[in-house]
């Protein structure tokens, strides 16, 4: 019995509350889902996003399966709603944001730097990195604490080279909002 | 990239669950219990007592049509709410709809005051509206139980069935002939169906996050 042929049958317990079944279901389903969301979205960290999206929703909607249709269209329907979602949401937030990747890096946000600089007790950096999700915080700490270029975090992290750099210019607009936050009176 | 923390949180957060019923079932079951509950309502609510049908073929059509596009309208609906499946019963439901829009277009010409007066419509659209109320509560709670990933086409679906069902209803005690501001009182109930559904249940019956279960932390495009 193939892998594929096997997951009605793994729904069906996992249904019935098999944490086993589930976990090996979810683990399978993961290469056909990024398969699947590659066909809309080109974007790998917003591949990796919608993927977790398309688990949440799979598990929130588990009892809609039935086991006795295939598998493939019902978390295919979820993965195209989900891709589609997505692009909608980087849509909209691309139309209000302007990424100049040149103009980023010749003016850099020295404000910005300056607070990830000024800081200089680990527990507090510990802290404002916290608020980070721990992608942007891991190309945060590669890029400006320990000052790899943008093409070695890209290399270390196996993501493309725009990929880091809209991962940097968000966790920096988010270090920037957070910093407003925390300094109103 | 490693998403196994997150399904390690969906399998601590794996209860048994229990599937719905077939959609044909539920759709059945909420199209009887919708036209009970409306005829409750408008039974009891005082204002209502004065309606008397005439009791003709096409008044007998119209209730037919109305109540086959409402079922229909219903099943799709549920259809749709469960991912992967095909809308089963939207011709059926468009088709009868369209049908009970001529059988109503045939009641005008049968009226011998065409344009009727103002207010002519008012007592049809409170009847609509106060039969629709607890259709509407039904159906967006059974939508509920599966939730969709389209909360709007599902909803505008699901409100026209309701707007059919109430219509039946409101076929078994009004005159076939109709004014044409009593007909467009008709179609604005309908409407007003369709938006109090919409707008608020979207929220209702979307895909909630999971509670208890936080995403690992990969959310790069956040």
């Amino acid at each position: 019995m193939s892998d594929e042929a096997a997951w009605p049958a793994l729904m069906a317990a996992a249904q019935g509350g098999d944490p086993q079944a589930y976990r090996r279901l979810l683990k399978e389903i993961i290469p056909v889902v990024r398969a699947l969301v590659r066909r809309r979205v080109y974007d790998p960290a917003l591949v990796e996003d919608v993927i977790q999206d398309v688990l949440l929703a799979a598990h929130r909607v588990r009892h809609t399966y039935d086991p006795s249709c295939p598998f493939l269209p019902w978390i295919g329907a979820i993965t195209a709603a989900r891709s589609i979602d997505a692009l909608r949401r980087h849509g909209r937030a691309r139309r209000r944001e302007i990424n100049d990747d040149s103009a980023m890096q010749s003016q850099p946000d020295e404000r910005a730097a300056r607070q990830i600089d000024g800081i200089g007790a680990g527990s507090e950096l510990d802290q404002l990195l916290g608020v980070l999700p721990a992608r942007q915080r891991q190309v945060v700490e590669m890029v400006k604490l320990h000052e790899m270029s943008l093409e070695e975090a890209a290399q270390a992290s196996h993501l493309s080279v725009s990929a880091i750099k809209a991962l940097l210019h968000r966790a920096l607009g988010r270090l920037r909002s957070q910093g407003r936050t925390d300094h109103e009176p | 990239m490693n998403h196994d923390a997150l399904i390690e949180e969906l399998c601590r957060t794996a209860t048994p669950v229990r599937r719905p019923l077939p959609s044909a079932a539920r759709a059945l079951g909420a199209a009887i219990v919708s036209l009970a509950l409306g005829w409750l309502m408008v039974g009891v609510h005082p204002s209502f007592a004065n309606l008397n049908g005439t009791g003709n073929a096409l008044g007998g059509l119209e209730l037919a049509m109305t109540a086959i596009a409402g079922v229909a309208a219903l099943l799709c609906a549920f259809e749709m709410s469960i991912a992967g499946r095909p809308a089963r019963g939207l011709y059926l439901a468009t088709g009868s709809f369209l049908a009970w829009l001529v059988v109503s277009l045939a009641g005008l010409s049968a009226t011998g005051t065409p344009s009727g007066s103002l207010g002519d419509g008012l007592y049809c659209f409170r009847f609509l509206l106060v039969a629709g109320a607890p259709m509407m509560v039904l159906v967006v709670l059974m939508l509920r139980r599966t939730r969709t990933l389209r909360p709007g086409r599902t909803l505008l679906v699901a409100a026209l069935g309701v707007a059919s069902l109430s219509i039946s209803l409101l076929a078994c005690c009004h005159p076939f002939a109709l004014s044409r501001v009593d007909f467009l009182m008709h179609t604005a109930a309908v409407a007003c169906i369709v938006l109090l559904m919409v707008v608020p249940g979207r929220r209702w019956i979307g895909i909630a996050p999971v509670s208890g279960v936080r995403r690992s932390g990969v959310s790069g495009a956040g």
